[in-house]
């Protein structure tokens, strides 16, 4: 049975009560555990790859406040699209927005507008923790960065030092395959600081996201490399 | 068949079909066409040679400037509908015979309005009101509407007597009125020509007749003609049935500032509603709510639901939108207190009951993602909240449709199967995790400074070295797209480039009109 190497989702034991992850990212973040706050500096990709792999298992996922979120790029890389909603916000709504996502689903990918109060960011994660979903917070592509954009320590903090693209030469050639530097951080890191070299291998033009085993048969699809 | 004879109005409006695509009859030569043959045309068109019957190639020949539309019976209906409305105001019991045509007994309206001429007059006047006064602009959408009335003993009668102007029909004149008629007015083609041979040409040689004999030689068709023929009715009216009221509305005073007020209420007007429409065995599963204040500030919304509202999500849908306007951004909060809330039943079906799977588990969980995108939506709006299909096509952006929460999908949920169909000319996969809303604009130039441009056939001008002063490592291009040349509107002509810049991080770049702009970036 063939099944897309980029989205194999890799099931870790219940006994975590997490959340499955993609294989591209088993190598920096082993498991989600329900109830984290997650900051994704400086890459959309990274943040739909972490929420793609609860969302082919199953789960709902909720992205607020990004409006540019590339939504061909998080099909491919395995979110489900029948359970991915978009909300728009203006600046004031934000925090009743992620708040009232929090409660409703099990993924929150919200992208943090600037100037975000610490006590704002305190409560969400309480909240998150105590719903028991994921916050995956982003900072918004194109923001100004002038210090950090969540003022809280968040418990899991990944950022992208450096991209690595293969494909293109000098006038030829296509952007094929991606590579990341990964600087992964924070208390459900183990505490320590660590860097990884993430490599996603080129996808197919379609790609399937694999439901977890349950009772449906597991879907099979035929591409051409 | 049981004689029944009640003394009947008719309301006739000509050429209905015609009036009902809101085209002014007396201006503008139009007909409608039904299985490639005219069905209606205005007065204009008759002057112009068109008549019913005619194929669509001749009608147009005789009529070089006619417009011609195609049959719609729903439209008609509809737009029959405000004529109804306001002729029921006169009488209860309308019964509307086919769109343009509506008939009403006229015993007691009669003796109200002090006899028929009276009431033809008050009927005529109200449908012609209905067209707009002289100065103002149409009160229901509907062109000129040219009706006249008739009353007489029968309905078929009173049909004729409206189409041939005569009007008011005296008591017991019926049948002297329909004698003199050609047979052809019983619109009964086979048995109307037989008859015609038969040298029986006018309403009164047929009613001179046995009936007996009638039917005997020409069967139940031949009795009813002979019915008609002597000014009787072959059934009773059947007026339409009064569409129960299913709005339901409650009021506030004083004026309710804070929502848990209203909440104390939209369960209540929930579950009336619910009671109403499940005695008519009906479930709704489109809703609007609507909210007044006292300043007359009014916020209406349309919910809709995967499946029958129940009386407890229409009062958690009532919370919402009221808590979201009473909360929401300075600019769209009210000024004043909320005095009426209304809930008006929008898409009405029968009620079927609901049957859930087994294996409740993925259900709960969809329940659960649904309920809480569905107060989202209350309180930020229904736009706010989108759920995203692929669509297929050749750019990161047009491949994706967007669909507010609830509508139902404009593509399929094979939508991938759609997007992995050839689309030549598409940006290659991977995709970029970036389409900027508003892409921005960005100089390109070359190693000596210039900006780099394409030639129509493809010529790059220099190799791109800085992006906006960002060196750049590495490129691709130029590839270009031309999709809809045939529409001046949604012609697109880019040439895209993807790059690779210092920092590592790799962006599309589209040049379209001699202008550069950064469309997404593979963040």
């Amino acid at each position: 049975m063939t099944v897309p190497e980029a989205v194999r989702v890799c099931l870790t034991p219940a006994i975590d009560h997490g959340l499955p992850v993609v294989t591209v990212l088993v190598p920096a973040v082993p498991t989600l555990r329900r109830g984290v706050t997650v900051w994704v500096g400086a890459s959309t990709w990274l943040a739909m790859a972490l929420a793609a792999g609860p969302s082919a298992a199953g789960s709902w996922t909720v992205a607020v406040g990004l409006p540019s979120l590339g939504v061909v790029a998080a099909a491919e890389v395995g979110v489900d699209l029948r359970r991915l909603a978009l909300v728009e916000v203006e600046v004031g709504q934000w925090a009743t927005a992620v708040a009232a996502a929090i409660d409703s689903v099990d993924v929150v990918v919200a992208g943090v507008p600037a100037g975000l109060q610490a006590t704002v960011a305190r409560r969400l994660s309480a909240r998150a923790r105590e719903r028991r979903s994921v916050l995956i917070v982003v900072e918004r592509p194109g923001a100004a960065s002038a210090g950090p954009a969540w003022p809280e320590r968040a418990d899991l903090r990944l950022q992208v030092e450096r991209w690595w693209w293969t494909g293109l030469g000098a006038g030829d050639g296509h952007l094929l395959r991606r590579r990341a530097t990964v600087t992964v951080n924070g208390r459900e890191a183990g505490g320590r600081r660590r860097q990884v070299d993430l490599s996603m291998p080129p996808g197919p033009a379609t790609v399937v996201g694999e439901r977890a085993p349950s009772f449906q048969p597991l879907r099979r699809q035929m591409w051409s490399a | 068949m049981v004689g029944v004879n009640t003394r009947s109005l008719v309301v006739w409006c000509a050429d209905w079909p015609v009036t009902a695509t809101g085209h002014d009859g007396d201006e503008v030569p139009v007909a409608t066409v039904h299985a490639n043959r005219v069905q209606a045309c205005s007065a204009a068109a008759r002057a112009g040679g068109v008549r019913r019957g005619l194929r669509r190639r001749e009608a147009e020949s005789r009529c070089p400037g006619l417009v011609v539309m195609g049959a719609d019976p729903a439209r008609d209906a509809r737009a029959f509908e405000p004529v109804v409305a306001v002729v029921e105001t006169i009488a209860p019991r309308v019964e509307v015979l086919r769109p343009g045509v509506c008939v009403l007994a006229t015993l007691g309206p009669s003796r109200y309005f002090g006899g028929d001429h009276a009431l033809a007059a008050r009927v005529t006047g109200l449908v012609v009101g209905l067209t707009g006064e002289p100065a103002g602009e149409p009160a229901s959408g509907l062109a000129r509407v040219r009706c006249s009335v008739g009353v007489a003993d029968s309905v078929f009668a009173a049909l004729l007597a409206a189409r041939t102007g005569v009007g008011v029909v005296a008591p017991g004149a019926t049948a002297r009125f329909l004698a003199p008629l050609t047979i052809a007015s019983l619109e009964r083609p086979a048995l109307v020509d037989l008859l015609d041979r038969l040298g029986i040409t006018t309403l009164g040689r047929l009613a001179a007749l046995e009936r007996a004999d009638v039917t005997a030689r020409f069967g139940p068709e031949g009795e009813v003609a002979h019915r008609l023929a002597s000014g009787l009715d072959e059934r009773a009216l059947a007026p339409r049935a009064l569409p129960p009221d299913l709005v339901v509305t409650a009021e506030f005073d004083p004026p309710a500032s804070r929502v848990d007020v209203v909440t104390f209420a939209a369960k209540g007007l929930a579950d009336e509603l619910h009671r109403r429409l499940t005695g008519i065995g009906m479930a709704c599963d489109r809703v609007v709510i609507e909210a007044e204040t006292e300043h007359g500030e009014r916020l209406a919304r349309v919910w809709r639901s995967d499946g029958p509202f129940s009386p407890q999500a229409m009062a958690d849908r009532m919370r919402w939108q009221v808590d979201g306007w009473l909360s929401g951004s300075a600019a769209g909060r009210p000024s004043a207190g909320i005095t009426l809330v209304r809930l008006v039943p929008d898409e009405v079906v029968p009620d079927n009951g609901c049957q859930l799977g087994f294996w409740g588990g993925s259900a709960a969980v969809d329940e659960r993602a649904a309920r809480g995108l569905a107060r989202l939506q209350g309180l930020l709006g229904p736009e706010a909240v989108t759920v995203a299909a692929v669509v297929g096509g050749r750019g990161p952006r047009e491949a994706v449709a967007r669909v507010p929460w609830g509508d139902e999908r404009v593509a399929s949920p094979d939508g991938m199967a759609v997007a992995g169909r050839p689309w030549p000319g598409s940006v290659p996969s991977p995709a970029p995790a970036t389409v900027w809303a508003d892409p921005l604009p960005i100089e390109v130039t070359d190693e000596a400074g210039t900006p780099v441009t394409v030639t129509a056939r493809l010529g790059l001008s220099s190799a791109p070295a800085r992006v906006d002063g960002v060196e750049v490592l590495s490129w691709a291009g130029p590839w270009p797209l031309d999709q809809r040349w045939w529409d001046s509107a949604a012609h697109q002509r880019q040439a895209r480039f993807q790059v690779v810049v210092a920092s590592g991080v790799a962006h599309l770049l589209v040049l379209e009109g001699g202008r550069w702009r950064l469309e997404a970036t593979y963040d």
